[in-house]
C-alpha cells in the first residue's frame, strides 16, 4: 500500500487499513449537523475570499453554491426527523473522481458530508491546478476550529491503478460513487462492496439543446443577445466536454424558418465567441477537424455551411438520426451537430439512457410535456431554460443527492 | 448529398512521372505541375477506390481538379487510427504497417499493395542515393536483432530498418533485446571495418538511449572512422523532453561515437519512401516525389518562409490507401525553395515540434482506474 498519497496533512503516512478503520468507526452524524455545515460555510468563504479564485469561476460558483445562506434554505427543505423516522448519514463513502476536477463532482462530495458522512475521495493521478488550489484552501480550513470536527471526515487520496486497494475501501464504505466513462464503471462494478452498501454511478452522458425556430425569430436583438450568452455558458465551459453540455443543437420548425433562425443565432453565439474568447487551441481546432472528417467518413454528418472548417463554433447537420455512433464520435472543443425537427416531441425516439440533460429556448409547457410522455425508458434526466445545463442541483442524473447519501431510521409514530 | 461516387472504377493507375535518378533535380516551377497532376489523378483514385475517402472528400472540400498544391483535399492524419483506409481489395495487401505507439494508445494501420511497396523502395532509394552515394558500406543498426524476429507485430521501427538495411552490408546490430549497448561486439565491428566508411542507422530516441548513454555510461567512447554517416530518424519527442535538440544531438555523437555526418530525416509510417533527408546545412528537404505546405494551425491559411504553423505532407507514392496528402500534427517552418545552399531544389524546412495536445475535461474522462 506504499502507493497511496494523501492529500491532507491529517492522514499522510498511515497505513490504509488504519485510515479505513477509524473512518468505519466514525458515527454517520444527521444531515445538516452544524459541524458539517460550519465547516462547509467556512469553506466556501474561504474559497470565495481567496485572490486566486478569479482564474477558477467554476470553483467560484461552487462556494457561492454552498454559502451559508443556501445550505439554511436546504436544510429547511430536507427534514432530519419526522413523524416516524429519524434521518441519518449512511457511512463512511467513497468517491471516485473523475480525472479532471470537475465541479459537479466537489458538490457532490460536499453534500456527501452535509448528508452525514465520512468521506475518501480518491482523485485523479494527474493532478490539476484546480485541485491543487481545492486541497489547498481545504487544508487551510481544515487547521481552523471548525476543521477539528470533521478532520477524520474527509480523506482525499490518489494511488495509481490498483485493484487491491479498491477492493479494500469498497469492502470498507457503505456507498460508493463512481464518476467517471462507461469503461471505468465498468471495472469498478466488478468490485464487490459490502451486502448493505449502495452505489450511484455517473457515467458518460450525451446532452443536447432545442430551439424553437419561431420563438427566436421574435427575439429582438438584446433576447438574441441573451440567448447567445446563456448558450455560451452551456457549451463553452470545461471545453464543452462536461456531460451536460449541449454537444447536439435540435432546431424545431419548417425548414425556412430554421434556416433564418439558425444563420441569426449562430451569428450572435460567433460574437460572444469573440467576445468571451474561450481557449481554443490548434489542438482543439485539430480535435473538431479530425472529428469532422469522422463523420463525413461515415457519411453521418457534413459541414452546416461552407466555411473554414477549423474554426470555432463549428457545425455540422446530420445526415442520419442521432445514432449511438454519432454520439460517440463527438470530441467537445466547440463542435456542435444539428438537425432540423416539425415537433419537439419527435426527439424523443431518437434519445436513449445516454442522454442527460436537454437545453431548451421557446417552448412551452405543454410543448415539453409532449416530450417527456414520449420519451423511452431512462432517457433525459433533465430539461432546463438554456443558460442553466451546467447550473449544479442536489438532484443530479435523476437522482436526489441528499437523499441517496442518507438512510431513514424507522421510529414509531408516537412516543411509547 | 449522394453518396456514391460517380467515378469510373476502372481508371488507371496514376503513375510516378519523375526522373529516379534526380530526387532534388527540379526547380519548382517544373516539379508543381508534374506533382500536381499526379497528387489530382491521386485524389480522384482513392475517391473511387475508397469510400469512406470518398465521403470525407465530398464532404469536407470542394470538388473538381486542385490548381494549386494548397487546394488539394487532405486528411487528418490521426485518421489512419481510427477508421481502415485501404484503396485496394484485402487480397491485394501484402504488408500492414503500424505506428510504434505506447500500450494502450490507438496505432495507425497502414495498408500495402505490391505496387506501393515497391514504389517506396525505389523511391527511398534513390534519396538515400543522393546523400550516401550508391556504393553500400558496412552498417551499424542501432537497435536490437529481437526486434526483427517478432513478425506478428510490424511496426514502424522494424519496417524502417528493415528499408534502411539494404543501403549497407555486413549489418551488425549493436543493442540488446534491453536497448543496452554490447560495447566489445561494437568496438571489433569498427575495427573490423577500419578501412572503410561505416554507416549507421537507427531511431532517434534509440539512437541517443541505447547507443549514445549506454556508451557514456560504460565510459566508453568509440570512434566509427572518418567517413561515418548516421541516419536517423522518428521523432524528437522524448529527447526534447530531455533538453536535447538536432545540434547537441550531433554535438555528442561526434565527442562519444566519432561519428561525423550526421544526418536526420522527417518521416512517417503514413508515408512511408518519400522522406524528407537533413542536407549537410541542416534542412529537410522536399524530394520531387513529395512537397510540404505550412499551414496557420487555427485557419488553416498556407503560411509563408518564416512562419511555423503545421505540416502538411504530400507524396506521390501511395496507391493502396489515401495518404497522398496528411495534415500532420507537427509543427514546423519553411525556409525556402530551389536556394538551399546545398543545391538540392524544392522546398526546405525544418520541424520544430509537435502540436500539444487537447487536455480531457469535465466529468466523462476517467480512465479505468480499478
Amino acid at each position: 500500500m506504499m502507493n497511496i498519497h494523501y492529500f491532507l496533512e491529517q492522514s499522510s503516512n498511515r497505513p490504509l487499513d488504519e485510515v479505513l478503520a477509524s473512518c468505519a468507526e466514525l458515527p454517520a452524524w444527521r444531515p445538516f449537523d452544524h459541524r458539517a455545515v460550519d465547516f462547509v460555510a467556512r469553506f466556501s468563504q474561504r474559497l470565495l475570499m481567496h485572490q486566486d479564485v478569479r482564474r477558477y469561476p467554476e470553483i467560484a460558483a461552487l462556494g457561492h453554491w454552498f454559502r451559508a445562506a443556501r445550505m439554511r434554505d436546504l436544510a429547511q427543505y430536507y427534514p432530519i426527523e419526522t413523524d416516524d423516522a429519524v434521518i441519518v448519514g449512511r457511512g463512511l463513502t467513497f468517491h471516485l473522481a473523475p480525472a479532471n476536477v470537475d465541479s459537479v463532482f466537489m458538490y457532490s462530495w460536499l453534500i456527501s458530508l452535509l448528508a452525514g458522512n465520512a468521506n475518501i475521495v480518491r482523485v485523479s493521478q494527474k493532478i490539476s491546478s484546480q485541485l491543487a488550489f481545492l486541497v489547498e484552501v481545504l487544508n487551510s480550513t481544515l487547521q481552523e476550529d471548525v476543521g477539528q470536527a470533521v478532520q477524520g471526515r474527509i480523506v482525499i487520496m490518489t494511488y495509481p491503478h490498483d485493484e487491491g486497494i479498491t477492493r479494500s475501501i469498497s469492502s470498507q464504505c457503505m456507498m460508493r460513487v463512481v464518476w467517471g466513462g462507461d469503461a471505468t464503471v465498468a471495472t469498478i462494478r466488478s468490485v464487490p462492496l459490502r451486502p448493505t452498501a449502495t452505489e450511484i454511478c455517473f457515467p458518460d452522458r450525451f446532452s443536447a439543446a432545442a430551439i424553437k425556430a419561431e420563438a427566436l425569430a421574435m427575439a429582438d436583438d438584446d433576447a438574441l443577445k441573451k440567448l447567445a450568452a446563456n448558450f455560451y455558458n452551456d457549451a463553452f465551459w470545461f471545453g464543452q466536454q462536461a456531460c451536460s453540455s449541449p454537444r447536439l443543437v435540435n432546431w424545431v420548425g419548417d425548414s425556412e424558418q430554421c434556416a433564418v433562425a439558425q444563420a441569426r443565432f449562430w451569428e450572435a453565439v460567433r460574437q460572444e465567441v469573440k467576445r468571451r474568447a474561450p481557449e481554443n487551441t490548434p489542438a482543439m481546432g485539430m480535435a473538431r477537424l479530425s472529428a469532422a472528417f469522422e463523420y463525413a467518413a461515415f457519411s453521418l454528418a457534413h459541414p452546416s455551411i461552407q466555411e473554414p472548417f477549423i474554426q470555432s463554433p463549428a457545425r455540422l447537420e446530420l445526415e442520419t438520426l442521432v445514432s449511438s455512433e454519432a454520439k460517440a464520435l463527438h470530441c467537445g472543443n466547440g463542435l456542435f451537430l444539428e438537425q432540423r425537427l416539425d415537433a419537439i416531441e419527435q426527439l424523443a425516439s431518437q434519445l436513449s439512457d445516454k442522454e442527460q440533460t436537454l437545453a431548451v429556448h421557446g417552448f412551452t409547457r405543454a410543448e415539453i410535456l409532449l416530450l417527456v410522455n414520449a420519451l423511452p425508458a431512462r432517457s433525459l434526466d433533465r430539461i432546463v431554460p438554456m443558460g442553466e445545463a451546467l447550473g449544479f442541483a442536489p438532484v443530479w442524473d435523476g437522482t436526489d443527492l441528499f437523499v441517496a447519501f442518507s438512510r431513514r431510521i424507522s421510529i414509531p409514530k408516537n412516543s411509547l | 448529398m449522394s453518396t456514391v461516387n460517380e467515378f469510373d472504377r476502372s481508371m488507371s493507375l496514376p503513375q510516378l512521372p519523375f526522373d529516379l535518378a534526380e530526387p532534388f533535380g527540379l526547380p519548382t516551377l517544373e516539379k508543381a505541375a508534374m506533382l500536381l497532376s499526379t497528387l489530382n489523378e491521386m485524389t480522384d483514385w482513392h475517391t473511387a477506390k475508397c469510400s469512406p475517402y470518398a465521403n470525407m472528400r465530398q464532404r469536407m472540400f470542394t470538388s473538381g481538379l486542385s490548381r494549386v498544391r494548397e487546394d488539394l483535399p487532405f486528411l487528418p492524419v490521426r485518421l489512419f487510427k481510427t477508421l481502415k483506409l485501404a484503396s485496394v481489395a484485402d487480397s491485394e495487401i501484402v504488408k500492414t504497417l503500424t505506428s510504434s505507439g505506447t500500450t494502450g494508445q490507438a496505432v495507425s494501420r497502414i495498408f500495402l499493395d505490391r505496387e506501393t511497396s515497391v514504389r517506396q523502395s525505389r523511391v527511398l532509394t534513390a534519396i538515400m542515393a543522393s546523400s550516401l552515394g550508391k556504393k553500400r558500406l558496412p552498417m551499424v543498426i542501432i537497435d536490437s536483432p529481437e526486434l526483427m524476429k517478432d513478425r506478428s507485430r510490424f511496426n514502424a521501427r522494424a519496417a524502417g530498418i528493415l528499408g534502411f538495411s539494404v543501403f549497407g552490408r555486413n549489418h551488425y546490430y549493436c543493442l540488446d533485446k534491453k536497448l543496452q549497448l554490447d560495447t566489445d561486439g561494437l568496438a571489433a565491428f569498427l575495427e573490423e571495418h577500419r578501412e572503410t566508411p561505416i554507416l549507421a542507422f537507427g531511431f532517434t530516441f534509440v539512437v541517443w538511449q541505447g547507443l549514445y548513454q549506454s556508451a557514456l555510461q560504460a565510459g566508453r567512447r568509440f570512434d566509427f572512422g572518418p567517413g561515418s554517416t548516421l541516419i536517423h530518424g522518428g521523432g524528437w519527442k522524448r529527447l526534447l523532453d530531455q533538453q536535447v535538440d538536432n545540434t547537441t544531438f550531433k554535438l555528442r555523437m561526434r565527442e562519444q561515437l566519432g561519428i561525423q555526418r550526421v544526418f536526420n530525416y522527417y518521416g512517417m509510417v503514413e508515408q512511408v519512401g518519400s522522406i524528407f533527408m537533413e542536407c549537410e546545412y541542416g534542412y529537410l528537404h522536399a524530394p520531387v516525389y513529395a512537397d510540404v505546405i505550412i499551414r496557420d494551425p487555427m485557419t488553416l491559411e498556407p503560411l509563408s518562409v518564416g512562419q511555423v504553423g503545421v505540416i502538411q505532407v504530400l507524396s506521390a507514392l501511395p496507391i493502396s490507401y489515401p495518404g497522398h496528402s496528411l495534415l500532420t500534427e507537427d509543427m514546423g517552418v519553411l525556409h525556402g525553395e530551389d536556394d538551399c545552399p546545398c543545391g538540392r531544389l524544392g522546398r526546405y524546412f525544418s520541424v520544430t515540434g509537435r502540436m500539444p495536445q487537447v487536455e480531457m475535461r469535465g466529468c466523462s474522462d476517467t480512465r479505468s482506474i480499478p
